[in-house]
């Protein structure tokens, strides 16, 4: 089986095969890592396809002896760093307007699982490294590159973040 | 050691896969350290949710939409043959007839100022012969290069169309 690496040198010289075999590849895993960061379908649909163009525009930038995974994930973090930004804008414009309370920003979770609401209750970098690293399997290394930060701020993310989620375990740092 | 040194460890060990056995070493200080425990509980929850949460398949309509979506923004993104040829016949075309309206703008100056020299001044003569050439060649240079520009413009909406 040919690399993810290959694969996006034969993309980056116009290969539309190459293409679909990274999809078919990767499409799904980014797709349930967009879910669990942004906690919406349709959201997590939109940022998918948002990816992909980006992957498909920004092939010939693609630097081979880079990562490909850390890349891809990079590029769906930022969509969704950027998504959360502009739907925390929204909601709090939203909340300026109305004479209502404000509604619980992560309702959508209440039917989750406890520690999967709690994730998606963390800080977005904090969400981000968690999901890198316990749903796809990411190294520290992997998600520095990801992140585009230094290792250390990935470890002391994750420590922070894990610190958080200690908190619902009856002990805090 | 320290809890926080502990902390990492038992991290890096449950990434590896290697939970269980780290737990079994570091057993007695777990007994009498709740924040230890703790880390563990959490890490065991987390590798399991992790574990159990396989990503479901694409919906057919959104695997079939990411596809197309970027198959068509990867061919708007690579210049095509039949598009450098678009670009390069006028440009070539433009260079070439570039010289032909100046000499041909020369060769009309020439004739009329022999027929305009009894009345004209010689640098009015000049004057209008360098006027009339550059406005030859700027009439031709914008017809020709406009052409790359709608070969560009057509090939864009082309790969574009649904």
């Amino acid at each position: 089986m040919r690399s993810d690496e290959d694969l996006m040198a034969a993309l980056a010289s116009g290969d539309e095969v190459a293409l679909a075999a990274l999809i078919d590849r990767h499409a799904a895993n980014v797709h349930a890592y967009l879910l669990r960061h942004s906690g919406s379908r349709a959201d997590a649909d939109d940022l998918l396809q948002e990816t992909w163009l980006r992957v498909a525009r920004s092939a010939k930038r693609f630097d081979t002896a880079r990562r490909f995974r850390s890349w891809l994930y990079g590029i769906a973090t930022n969509l969704a760093r950027d998504w959360f930004r502009r739907r925390t804008t929204r909601e709090r414009a939203l909340r300026d307007l109305s004479t209502q309370p404000a509604a619980a920003p992560r309702a959508d979770g209440a039917d989750r699982g406890e520690l999967r609401a709690r994730i998606a209750e963390l800080p977005e970098p904090m969400r981000a490294v968690v999901l890198l690293r316990y749903y796809e399997g990411m190294s520290e290394a992997e998600m520095a590159e990801a992140l585009d930060v230094p290792r250390g701020t990935v470890k002391s993310r994750l420590h922070a973040a894990l610190g958080r989620l200690r908190g619902g375990y009856g002990v805090s740092e | 050691m320290s809890c926080e040194a502990r902390w990492d460890r038992i991290e890096r060990a449950a990434f590896e896969g290697g939970l269980d056995a780290r737990a079994e070493q570091e057993r007695e200080h777990l007994e009498s350290c709740a924040a230890c425990a703790s880390q563990v509980a959490l890490l065991r929850r987390l590798i399991g949710e992790a574990r159990a949460a396989q990503p479901e398949p694409l919906s057919p309509e959104l695997r079939a939409s990411v596809h197309e979506r970027a198959r068509r923004a990867l061919r708007a993104s690579r210049p095509s043959p039949i598009f450098r040829w678009e670009i390069a016949a006028p440009l070539a075309v433009a260079l070439l007839a570039l010289p032909i309206a100046i000499g041909q703008g020369w060769l009309w100056a020439q004739g009329f100022a022999y027929l305009l020299e009894p009345w004209l001044p010689a640098s009015l003569l000049t004057g209008l012969a360098i006027l009339y050439a550059a406005s030859a060649a700027l009439t031709l240079g914008g017809l020709y290069g406009s052409l790359p520009l709608a070969a560009l413009y057509a090939q864009r909406k082309r790969l574009e169309a649904p």
